[in-house]
């Protein structure tokens, strides 16, 4: 068969080396924009189309088992790579993992066209781009714990170069952030997850009678209860640092606004989920019942805390984003709100609610990174992310006014947009188990709806400021990435089933080893 | 949702037979109504946006062909062959499926046709209205608007409500901020929005706990949230969970408060009037705000499952007439008056919902659609003439502006209840079935009722003596509207004239095509109601004549002396705007989420600083034994070898 | 107890040597701390190997010596400490052409 995903995993990094060896042989030299920027789209075209022809087989496949596993011969762990580790290059998909290939696909692709007017040091740029995608796909891609650490510090680690060397530094009366700080600031979260991560991992890998890092093997294993309690936290408590989880979440803030703009739609769009898909597919998946326990159904307070730090991170993130006068930092907030909700899915253990939660990762990675994309090219406009500085904007650039309504009433949960359907489902999932907590959770809507408006207001609406009289919509290849996440928004807000065609038959039998409730 | 085209088709894939057997020549295509605006919708923004008129006449077509359509569907459903499409799944995961239907029953069929029909003359009517230019947008805007509210309209289930319940949210926020360079409409629009959405909450609260009901009476997710079987549903509720049903129906109350801009969440509406008249009229007036009286009425099996919630109803209702009533008494913005007075009939037609008058609410939801919209056309058509909205400014149009003298008259009077007009039959249904009822205090509710009847017909002549009574003196310069404004406006005068006919005392043929449950609760003719109601009109009106229909106004001067106006308007904002600025602004903004944000950057992060600068102090300590000296080095090191050597051989 | 000095006097044992050895490691290990002429240190650092040296070479006599590992292990260090010895003056070399010097206390910055 056909290696697709190794395919999509290592086009980026090709496009990478590729890169690196042409600049090593002169061939592309340091004034040379096309050429890096030819070779990223390339090799990100690759991949999205890749990402696009897997996710449509799963749909056709509607199963819940793991497709384009490869490579197929090592699966037997015959003549396997790092064999004496217990680890292989094992690349395969299940129906939660091919929606997020789908997404980075997206993203990656919109990343490099979102980065089209970087200045300065392309290769470089592009180099460390292409990497971290790379990292994405594998992380997503992989059924091997060992490689899954290694791609996830793959796409980490270039976070902090792109942040530190091409991000911006803000300095005002509510905060001041260098980027150095701000990368330094994500470089130690994501590493703190990561550290905890590889505890829970390797925690799984002694305790397994099989001494392996395969998730395959894996979660066939029946760990020890008390083992599974152990671990539970720590792994999905790292992931959790990933995605945004209170109080963990302040290098998200500082970071994705510190972070140019692809940069932020790439930690917004996939980053983020990263930590989502680590918390479903590797803690919830391979530690069922410590999962049970963790999340409510332990008996104790501890079993709480996790939905507890779900409602916070949704009503905290959106009360904070309405105090924000930094579009990406309300972006950024917003997203703290919407990855509680994520986790509120999850920790809802039902079909339903972990359905929605991968929406919602999905749809989020989508709707965030087409609102970061809008921040950049506002901000490239008016050299200002001050919303109160702006006004009236709608009167010269009616595009991308448009776009950012339909990126913000997608963002607070429109109908016929993707982020109705998942914020829906999570709701009905989330309610018979946490009553209180869900209606609690439903009044971030409100919230959501404030701060969304307010500064869609601040920015396009009223009368125009007069410092803008000249500026410009958007035009040429700057709406090619506005005009591809919008259809993918609305795509699956008006037909979610293409999606949760993907996700349910995965989700179904993780519900059931988690006990949770079956519609 | 464009997926519903396929849905006769996967019927007719599956062979099933329509219902009823009755033999029908065509098949009952429901979903043309809100398909036929959203094509003209896709057809204004992928196509003809660059051509401005053309815009135009294809939204007009679009929502002209689907008022056709909806008559030709209540014709036949008068006829009693009407059956609704098989329902198509939008979700579905394993027993877990939501589905968007059709559903064509009398009461959606009554209200497709009245939205399709005023949607239709007020599209007309903003032909002449709109400047040319503004044009694309307004018609993309009213389209996808008339696609959203005949999808409510026609919407299945609690789901599917919900969906065209936020999309014409969407709609009314854009079409406030229209004129988005006007700060006042931005910021109404936004409120209109988020003020809404307050309710909103408690609409999605109720839907996530209904389908909790539905689990725990064992039935899936499509058939709790169906409409047509929930009175069914309710009674399939295990009796322990029987007791969170009111609960559940005060919920999807609180969104039917906040679209029906019920007190306390009536804020929005008068802000709303920011918007160009005709959508004033449209969504204002005729057809969004309605919607949360036609939820009640959808879904009045769970309001009327325990009568306390439907005691809450009226009461909301009641309060809501009386608010609204009164403050409109002091507007001095012609639309304002008006958006008042839909708060205000609104809050009627909860009121008599609430009051077991299920019949006589959902007929005063239809007569009011046609006069009220009458109405704000009527002072569109002054507005465009004058460019202005305070009736202080206008005087004496009726030489100048016959036809929308005329016509704003008729409107009046159908809304004051002028005997025979629309109006006065649905408001004498109201008031009878008040006074007739067993509903808990009808008596104070009935009291109220005339009450607010008299303020209403107060406010209304003083507007029309002081916007039209010849009496006072036109400014010059004063025209009449052009042909494509006047017509919509008879036509619609003539709909105020007759439309009460179909629900008359004697012969009830609305009540007997809509009602609820057995029906024939239709409450008879009452001659004391039938006088008293004269009365009330006759009060009002002549107060406002003797207060207003001169060119002196000496009791109007009562008004003006300094400091009764600001009294009044005190009264009335601290009773509405202050109270929900004071939470809204006061509290969540500023100090709630001033505290989040403060605590996360003073406390959360500083905290993670803190863990920064306690590294960084170390390594300031440490760095001293760190000289570069290689000697030094090897003197730590023999040092440890020693103290390791020592510790474990002493 | 007399006999037992005399006898230790007398017979020349493994513990002579070791002792022997760790006089020579002292010397050296203070060489190394103290010098601050790197060729001084680089010497000491000679001293150093040369005592260990010795006990490989004295454990292998005295306690298997049937058995030639200690010797064979004495001549790769031997080999190896010449190599160093090369690579170590050579980096002096490299350190006094750089600097004008060679005292290991002012070199002591990692990048200059």
């Amino acid at each position: 068969m056909f290696p697709i995903l190794s395919v999509i995993v290592l086009a980026p990094l090709a496009g990478a080396a590729a890169i690196l060896l042409l600049s090593g042989l002169h061939i592309i030299g340091k004034e040379n924009q096309a050429a890096p920027r030819a070779i990223a789209l390339a090799s990100t075209v690759i991949s999205f189309l890749g990402s696009i022809w897997v996710a449509w087989e799963f749909y056709q496949y509607g199963g819940g088992g793991i497709l384009f596993e490869e490579p197929l011969s090592w699966a037997g762990r015959g003549g396997q790579w790092l064999a004496g580790l217990g680890a292989s290059y094992h690349l395969g998909v299940n129906g939660i993992s091919a929606s997020m290939v789908l997404l980075s696909g997206i993203l990656g692709f919109v990343a490099v066209i979102a980065s089209w007017n970087i200045k300065e040091r392309m290769r470089e740029y592009f180099t460390l781009v292409l990497v971290a995608l790379c990292g994405v796909f594998g992380v997503f891609a992989t059924l091997d714990l060992f490689f899954f650490f290694l791609f996830y510090e793959m796409a980490s680690i270039p976070m902090y170069f792109l942040v530190g060397m091409w991000g911006s530094s803000r300095k005002d009366e509510q905060r001041t952030v260098t980027r150095e700080y701000a990368a330094m600031k994500l470089l130690l979260y994501l590493q703190l997850g990561g550290a905890m991560i590889l505890v829970g991992a390797l925690g799984m890998y002694f305790g397994s009678s099989a001494r392996s890092f395969d998730m395959t093997l894996l979660a066939r294993e029946n760990f020890p209860v008390e083992l599974q309690r152990w671990l539970f936290p720590l792994l999905f408590l790292g992931f959790g640092i990933e995605a945004g989880f209170w109080p963990f979440h302040t290098w998200l803030p500082d970071g994705h606004s510190a972070a140019p703009t692809a940069l932020s739609m790439l930690l917004a769009g996939v980053l983020l989920k990263m930590g989502g898909y680590g918390m479903v597919r590797v803690a919830m998946d391979l530690l069922p019942d410590g999962a049970a326990w963790w999340l409510g159904g332990g008996g104790t307070i501890l079993s709480k805390v996790f939905i507890f730090c779900a409602l916070i991170n949704i009503l905290y993130g959106a009360l904070c984003a309405m105090h924000q006068k930094d579009i990406k930092y309300i972006i950024a907030y917003s997203s703290i709100s919407h990855m509680g909700i994520v986790t509120l899915g999850f920790a809802s253990r039902g079909v339903t609610g972990i359905n929605g939660a991968v929406f919602q990762m999905f749809s989020h990675g989508v709707i965030t990174a087409l609102l970061f994309a809008l921040a950049g090219l506002i901000y490239e406009k008016s050299h200002t992310r001050d919303i109160t500085q702006h006004g009236g904007l709608a009167a010269r650039m009616p595009i991308l006014a448009v776009f950012f309504y339909l990126g913000g009433l997608a963002t607070l949960g429109l109908p016929g947009m993707s982020g109705f359907v998942a914020e829906f489902l999570v709701f009905l999932g989330a309610f018979p188990m946490y009553k209180y907590v869900t209606l609690a959770a439903i009044t971030g809507l409100v919230l959501t709806a404030t701060y969304i408006l307010r500064a869609g207001e601040k920015i396009f609406l009223g009368p125009l400021n007069t410092k803008y009289e000249a500026i410009g919509d958007v035009m040429g290849i700057e709406k090619v990435h506005l005009y591809t996440l919008t259809f993918f928004v609305i795509l699956f807000g008006l037909f979610p089933t293409l999606l949760i065609n993907l996700s349910n038959p995965a989700v179904t039998p993780l519900a059931q080893k988690l006990g949770g409730l079956l519609p | 949702m464009n997926c519903s085209g396929s849905r006769p088709r996967a019927r007719r894939l599956r062979g099933e037979p329509r219902s009823n057997g009755h033999v029908q020549a065509m098949p009952d295509r429901g979903w043309l109504v809100p398909l036929l605006p959203f094509l003209s919708f896709l057809v204004i923004v992928f196509g003809t946006y660059r051509q401005a008129r053309l815009s135009g006449y294809v939204s007009v077509a679009g929502i002209a062909l689907s008022a056709v359509c909806s008559l030709a569907l209540l014709g036949k459903g008068l006829l009693g062959g009407v059956a609704s499409p098989a329902p198509l799944t939008w979700i579905q995961m394993g027993g877990f499926e939501l589905q968007i239907g059709i559903l064509l029953d009398p009461l959606s069929l009554m209200m497709i046709s009245v939205v399709s029909v005023v949607a239709s003359l007020i599209q007309i009517y903003s032909l002449g209205y709109m400047h040319d230019h503004e044009y694309s947008r307004f018609y993309s805007y009213m389209s996808l608007f008339a696609f959203s509210m005949l999808g409510l309209v026609v919407s299945a289930n609690f789901a599917q409500i919900f969906i065209f319940w936020e999309l014409v949210g969407l709609c009314s926020f854009l079409l406030i901020g229209f004129y988005y360079q006007k700060h006042s409409a931005a910021r109404a629009a936004k409120k209109a929005f988020v003020v809404t959405r307050f309710g909103d909450l408690g609409f999605v609260m109720g839907i996530v706990s209904l389908t909790w009901l539905g689990m725990k009476a064992g039935v899936g997710v499509s058939d709790a949230l169906s409409f047509e079987n929930l009175a069914q549903f309710l009674t399939q509720i295990p009796a322990d969970y029987k007791q969170w049903i009111p609960w559940v129906a005060l919920l999807i109350f609180c969104g039917a408060m906040g679209k029906s801009a019920q007190f306390p969440l009536h804020v929005w509406l008068p802000d709303a009037m920011e918007g160009p008249t005709p959508v004033s009229a449209l969504i204002h007036a005729a057809t969004m705000v309605a919607a949360g009286v036609y939820l009640v009425a959808r879904t009045y099996p769970i309001f009327h499952f325990d009568p306390w919630v439907l005691g809450i109803v009226a009461v909301v209702g009641a309060i809501t007439a009386l608010v609204a009533a009164t403050l409109a008494l002091v507007q001095t913005d012609i639309k304002r008056i008006l958006a008042y007075s839909t708060c205000s009939q609104l809050g009627y037609m909860m009121l008599s919902l609430g009051a077991f008058g299920y019949g006589a609410g959902v007929f005063h939801l239809m007569t009011h659609a046609f006069f009220k919209a009458l109405l704000f056309l009527g002072s569109g058509s002054v507005i465009h003439a004058l460019h202005t909205n305070d009736i202080w400014k206008m005087g004496g149009l009726y030489p100048k502006m016959k036809d929308t003298s005329i016509t704003f008259l008729i409107g009046t009077l159908a809304l004051t209840g002028f005997p025979l007009l629309a109006g006065f039959w649905s408001k004498d249904e109201i008031l009878t079935n008040l006074l007739h009822t067993d509903a808990p205090n009808h008596m104070i509710l009935f009291g109220l009722a005339l009450l607010v009847a008299v303020m209403t017909s107060f406010y209304m002549f003083r507007l029309w003596y002081l916007v039209f009574s010849p009496v006072r003196q036109a400014p010059s310069g004063t025209h009449e509207s052009g042909k494509v404004m006047t017509l919509p406006l008879w036509i619609l005068a003539v709909f105020s004239i007759v439309i009460g006919f179909v629900g008359t005392p004697w012969a009830n043929f609305f009540g007997h095509f809509i009602h609820y449950g057995e029906g024939g609760h239709e409450a008879g003719f009452s001659l004391t109601v039938g006088l008293l109601s004269l009365a009330v009109f006759a009060t009002g009106w002549y107060l406002a004549k003797t207060f207003y229909r001169s060119t002196e106004l000496p009791y109007a001067k009562i008004l003006s002396i300094p400091g009764i106006r600001e009294t009044v308007a005190l009264v009335s904002t601290c009773l509405t705007d202050r109270f929900w600025g004071i939470v809204v602004r006061g509290i969540v903004i500023n100090r709630i989420a001033r505290a989040a944000a403060w605590i996360d950057t003073n406390v959360i992060d500083l905290a993670v600083n803190v863990v920064g600068w306690t590294v960084k102090g170390t390594g300031f300590v440490l760095r001293f034994f760190q000289t570069g000296k290689v000697q030094t080095y090897a003197t730590y090191m023999l040092a440890a070898i020693l103290i390791i050597f020592f510790w474990f051989f002493r | 107890m007399t006999d037992f000095l005399l006898y230790k006097l007398s017979h020349v044992g493994l513990d002579h040597v070791l002792l022997m050895g760790a006089l020579l490691f002292s010397i050296g290990l203070y060489g190394v701390l103290t010098r601050r002429n790197a060729i001084a240190v680089l010497m000491a650092v000679e001293l150093l190997f040369n005592a260990v040296n010795i006990n490989l070479v004295a454990f292998s006599r005295y306690i298997t010596p049937s058995l030639m590992t200690g010797q064979i292990f004495a001549l790769f260090i031997i080999a190896v400490a010449a190599a160093e010895a090369a690579v170590g003056i050579a980096l002096i070399l490299c350190l006094y052409r750089h600097r004008r010097s060679v005292y290991v206390d002012e070199a002591d910055e990692l990048q200059w």
